[in-house]
């Protein structure tokens, strides 16, 4: 009870650095002490559990005989747990205070062996964190077996440091090793345990490998586990191996022993024994001599068989036989002996010696010839008158005679140290024995002896007198001599010798685990963790990434291999990319061939203008464009964008395409159109995809356009002045949802009215930094260019969002379509004049432009300007431009007319440039002044703008004059 | 209104040439031809612009003659009621110095 007590208080001990740790570590991890510098924490830790380990010194507890204590579990976690520096400084101050502990009174004899258990703790500790773990929280079981590692080092410290006093050595080890290894691994244990479920987080972050792989083991963790089998296989069997050997070892000299000092015992007994039977039968043969004589010399009346039976109850015998010179026994006091052959049985022939020169002889107790169930101890001595007596004694009978000289035998009598013979008669009631059991029978002392199935000599074990121990017994004369020696005697070096191997084995294996473990994590582990670390890179897009572990060749070749692998993989992938690339190509070809691409598409068609312009992303995208006359006049045109991108995108605009189209073409009205059109679509819409568009029927002779927008970005109109979004509540998406009604709304444009139609692609162009080309800037950017020919506007917006983007790449399809409407009427070759190189044509100019500006109700200072431009344009035309001038024409074009006029003059005469011309100095004298080159200076001063290009042998000369 | 109509006027004062239609290329020429005689002969002349339309290069070329002509017979030229773009040609021609303008 005392000893379990002292078990729970040093277990109880080990608890305070365990707490300490998880105290310690949860205000360093969790709290602002986080942000001490790390030697200052180490330090302070190491002071600390410092602290802890002399405590541990100073407050061991009793235990058998000697005292314990769990100092070592303070190095241990404070290495363990936070640090080698922290280890170290606690192993160092809990080292040198148990070294001058020895001064007050602890304990002296394993004052080195502290020392140095402490020191090794705290080394061991540091090595483990550092190296093993990589000062990564150690798992609870490496905490225990280092518990236990340390402590067998402490106790193999005890026996190294007494290499001259072993067996004392053994005593301080056997009571102190397990309680000792048990407290210290038990805190050890706890400790770790408590703080690797707290900094478990740390573990998951092992990013180079993910949540499925995470729950396979390492190769380490799996070379770990077979290591340690293997390792403790070994160690069982060689200790088994050891533990029989020793044993038998040991009990091959106990047995040594104990027959050495037994057979003493059974040659005394028997001397005495035989000595005692040879003085009985020696007196005996006499009396018969004696009495053969008497009655040869006087008629004696008694028989000598009564006189035999006489003799055999005056000495308390078994039998007495007399056998004559034949051998054979005449007389018997057991009536049925006489006649037996003493030559037929092998204990009786014995003593046919006596027929020869042995005068008297003696033989052990043993079972008779006659029957063997019988034992008795046979004595003879010859017969004066020939032949000789045979008494034979049952034991009973010559135990007690020699029964004193028995007693005193085993009185100084010791086998090795505590060894012991005891010495007990045929009815198993010791006779002779020094501790003191005289009297008793063999079994209340523990011992049963089976003669039958326990044969003598062997060695037996059995608690006798309360303590385990070794016996062998022999027998002599019905006595039983059992040699007795302790257990713990008989196997003392035996278990100094395998307490010795097992402490050195513990540690053998431990380091050499370690060695292993190393090993395996250099050359497997951690190469292997390199590799991964490449493969993940190159997994995660990087195909740049060359795998360099070449320090064996088994990962030379790996990465070598894993090199080559990704490089043709680079160049499968580039081989690939040129193949997607050519075959997209061909796609967005194929999907541009399908929009109409030549313009103008209708020139019989002189009420309108469109251009459609589409650039396409990197990808084969969605936008689509389409126009295409309807009977009646009226022009039909789609701009549309598909959700989504590539080849889906591509064969679904081509599909919503043609639908849109069929319906057009059944004369359905618009929003029939995309109602039918819609339904179709969703019909056949597994992958959910849509599109939005604007859709819209112009009529040629009214410019009535009745359209639907489907979800689509509004366009923007132009009535009479400005571009404006024509803003109308859309109706829902393409694809979307079946049986949806499309509302249909009209705009009415007059001559010179424009649509402009575009896609997201458009606005939502980015520019480097993301940001949008938006809406606004679209409007403004229209509205400011006063463009009017719709292939121009297209090209302008085009450049304008690509100089936005800048360097940024095109995201998504830049789709647009505008529309201007010449009026019913509206030939366009109501804007052109041709006249002959003639003065006289400078009126028909200017009527056929007077006209124009007056039904825009110019203002007639305006209509004097142009009058004055288009005469010394013309004039100058005419004078200078010609040599021939037969047949030749002059083509004056209004190419817009709003708030600004634009006409173009084009002729086919001399290229000149009057923008080159210099100005005529206003300022000289009349005298000095010349009527040259005024014309052109007027027009200079009276247009807004002028352009000249020479295309196509003409010059054309653009002049550009605000109206308002 | 085309071509160029010009109506005299005498008074004790001056020789006025009231104008109508356009000073333009193609009526301009001759312009200075047609009132040379009275250009040399009087002492002052105005040539009232009230119907002109407009002026072209080709009519200022006639009046820069008639400048040099007038400084010739030291005659005095005024030029009046000349409309905002007619003014605007002489103006921006540099020809309004050679003038008196009223």
């Amino acid at each position: 009870m005392d000893t379990f007590r002292s078990l729970v208080l040093v277990t109880a001990m080990g608890l305070v650095p365990a707490i300490t740790s998880v105290i310690l570590y949860l205000l360093i991890k969790r709290t602002k002490l986080s942000k001490l510098n790390y030697w200052v924490s180490q330090t302070i830790i190491g002071v600390i559990f410092g602290a802890i380990a002399i405590f541990s010194t100073e407050y061991g507890v009793y235990f058998g005989g000697g005292t314990i204590n769990v100092r070592d579990a303070a190095p241990l976690c404070a290495g363990l747990i936070f640090g080698a520096p922290a280890g170290l400084i606690s192993a160092v101050i809990g080292a040198v205070e148990r070294g001058l502990a020895a001064m007050w009174g602890v304990g002296q004899y394993t004052q080195w062996a502290c020392v140095l258990g402490t020191l090794a703790a705290g080394i061991i500790g540091a090595l483990v964190k550092k190296f093993m773990f990589n000062n990564r929280a150690v798992k609870w079981f490496y905490g225990l077996s280092v518990g236990i590692v340390v402590e067998t080092l402490h106790m193999l410290m005890v026996f190294l440091t007494h290499l001259d006093d072993i067996e004392t050595a053994y005593g301080v080890v056997s009571t102190a090793y397990l309680p000792m290894a048990v407290a210290c691994s038990a805190s050890v244990t706890f400790a770790t345990l408590i703080v690797y479920v707290l900094d478990r987080e740390f573990y998951r972050k092992d990013s180079i490998y993910n949540k499925e792989e995470r729950k396979k083991p390492t190769i380490t963790s799996v070379f770990q586990f077979g290591l340690l089998l293997l390792m403790l296989l070994c160690f069982v069997l060689t200790t088994a191996f050891l533990t029989v050997a020793q044993t038998n070892l040991a009990n091959h000299s106990a047995v040594k022993l104990m027959n050495l000092n037994a057979s003493d015992v059974v040659d005394e007994i028997e001397k005495e024994s035989d000595k005692n039977l040879l003085d009985i039968t020696r007196n005996i043969a006499k009396s018969i001599d004696d009495f053969i004589e008497l009655k040869k010399e006087s008629d004696v009346d008694i028989t000598i068989n009564e006189f035999l039976n006489k003799t055999l109850e005056e000495n308390d015998i078994s039998e007495i036989s007399i056998i004559d010179e034949n051998g054979i026994i005449v007389y018997s006091t057991t009536a049925d002996f006489v006649g037996f052959d003493m030559s037929s049985g092998d204990q009786s022939k014995e003593f046919l010696c006596l027929l020869e020169d042995t005068d008297i002889y003696v033989q052990t107790y043993q079972p008779i010839a006659y029957d063997n169930a019988i034992s008795y101890k046979y004595a003879g001595a010859k017969l004066k008158s020939g032949g000789f007596v045979q008494t034979g004694f049952n034991a009973e009978r010559f135990q007690r005679d020699i029964n004193d000289k028995v007693k005193g035998i085993t009185e100084t009598r010791r086998i090795g140290e505590k060894g012991y013979i005891i010495v007990a008669n045929s009815k198993w009631e010791i006779v002779s024995d020094p501790t003191g059991t005289s009297g008793l029978n063999l079994n209340v002392v523990g011992v049963w002896i089976d003669t039958k199935t326990m044969p003598e000599g062997k060695i037996y074990r059995d608690k006798i007198n309360g303590v385990d121990s070794l016996w062998c017994y022999h027998t002599i004369e019905g006595y039983y001599i059992l040699s007795i020696i302790p257990e713990d005697e008989a196997f003392f070096y035996r278990n100094i010798g395998i307490y010795e191997l097992f402490l050195m084995e513990i540690l053998l294996f431990s380091f050499l685990f370690i060695l292993i473990f190393f090993l395996n994590k250099k050359i497997v582990g951690d190469n292997f963790r390199e590799v991964n670390i490449g493969l993940n890179k190159i997994t995660g897009g990087d195909l740049d990434v060359k795998i360099e572990v070449s320090k064996n060749r088994e990962f030379e070749a790996l990465s070598n291999g894993i090199n080559t692998t990704v490089d043709k993989l680079k160049d499968y992938i580039a081989e690939a990319e040129q193949r997607i690339d050519a075959e997209l190509k061909y796609a967005k070809e194929i999907q541009h061939s399908v929009l109409p691409n030549v313009f103008p598409p209708f020139p019989e068609h002189k009420e309108i203008d469109i251009f459609a312009k589409m650039k396409t992303a990197k990808q084969v995208g969605g936008d689509f464009y389409d126009f295409f006359m309807l009977p009646q006049n009226r022009l039909a045109f789609v701009v549309a964008d598909v959700s989504g991108k590539g080849i889906p995108a591509a064969m679904f605009m081509m599909r919503s395409r043609t639908l849109i189209k069929n319906f057009a073409e059944m004369e359905l009205s618009v929003d029939e159109i995309l109602y039918k059109a819609n339904n179709k679509i969703c019909e056949h819409n597994e992958s959910n995809m849509f599109v939005t568009a604007w859709v819209g029927i112009l009529d040629l002779k009214t410019g009535v356009v009745d359209f639907v927008n489907a979800g689509h970005n509004f366009p923007l109109v132009k009535l009479s002045s400005s571009f404006e979004y024509l803003e109308t509540t859309p109706s829902f998406i393409l694809g979307g949802m079946s049986d949806f009604p499309y509302k249909k709304y009209s705009v009415t444009l007059k001559a010179g009215d424009m649509l402009y139609l575009y896609t997201d692609g458009v606005t939502e162009a980015q520019d480097i930094d993301g940001n949008l080309y938006g809406e606004s800037r679209l409007h403004k950017f229209l509205n400011d260019s006063k463009e009017t020919d719709v292939e121009i506007i297209c090209n302008n917006v085009m450049e304008d969002v690509k100089a936005y983007a800048g360097k940024a790449e095109q995201s998504d399809d830049i789709t647009m379509m505008c529309i201007r409407y010449n009026g019913a009427d509206g030939d366009k070759s109501d804007n052109v004049v041709t006249i002959p190189v003639e003065l006289t044509g400078i009126d028909t100019v200017n009527e056929f432009i007077d006209n124009k500006l007056k039904a825009c109700k110019t203002d007639e200072s305006v209509r004097r300007d142009i009058a004055v431009i288009n005469d010394e344009i013309i004039s100058n035309i005419v004078n200078y431009g010609y040599e021939d001038k037969t047949d030749k024409t002059i083509t004056v074009r209004i190419d817009e007319l709003s708030d600004i006029i634009k006409i173009t003059y084009i002729d086919s005469g001399i290229k000149y440039n009057p923008l080159e011309k210099s100005d005529p100095d206003v300022t000289l004298s009349a005298k000095q002044r010349t009527v040259g080159g005024l014309g052109i200076f007027l027009v200079k001063k009276m247009t807004d703008n002028m352009t000249y290009y020479y295309e196509d042998g003409k010059n054309h000369l653009q002049i550009e004059k605000s109206l308002v | 209104m085309t071509g160029l109509l010009i109506e005299l006027k005498k008074d004790s004062n001056a020789t006025t040439f009231l104008l109508s239609g356009r000073l333009d290329t193609l009526n301009a020429p001759g312009f200075a031809q047609k009132v040379e005689k009275e250009l040399e002969s009087s002492d002052k002349v105005v040539f009232d612009f009230t119907n002109i339309e407009y002026i072209a290069s080709s009519g200022l070329r006639e009046f820069l003659t008639i400048c040099k002509k007038a400084q010739a017979s030291k005659t005095e030229v005024t030029l009046s009621n000349m409309n905002p773009e007619v003014k605007a040609v002489f103006d921006i021609t540099g020809f309004s110095r050679f003038f008196n303008i009223a």
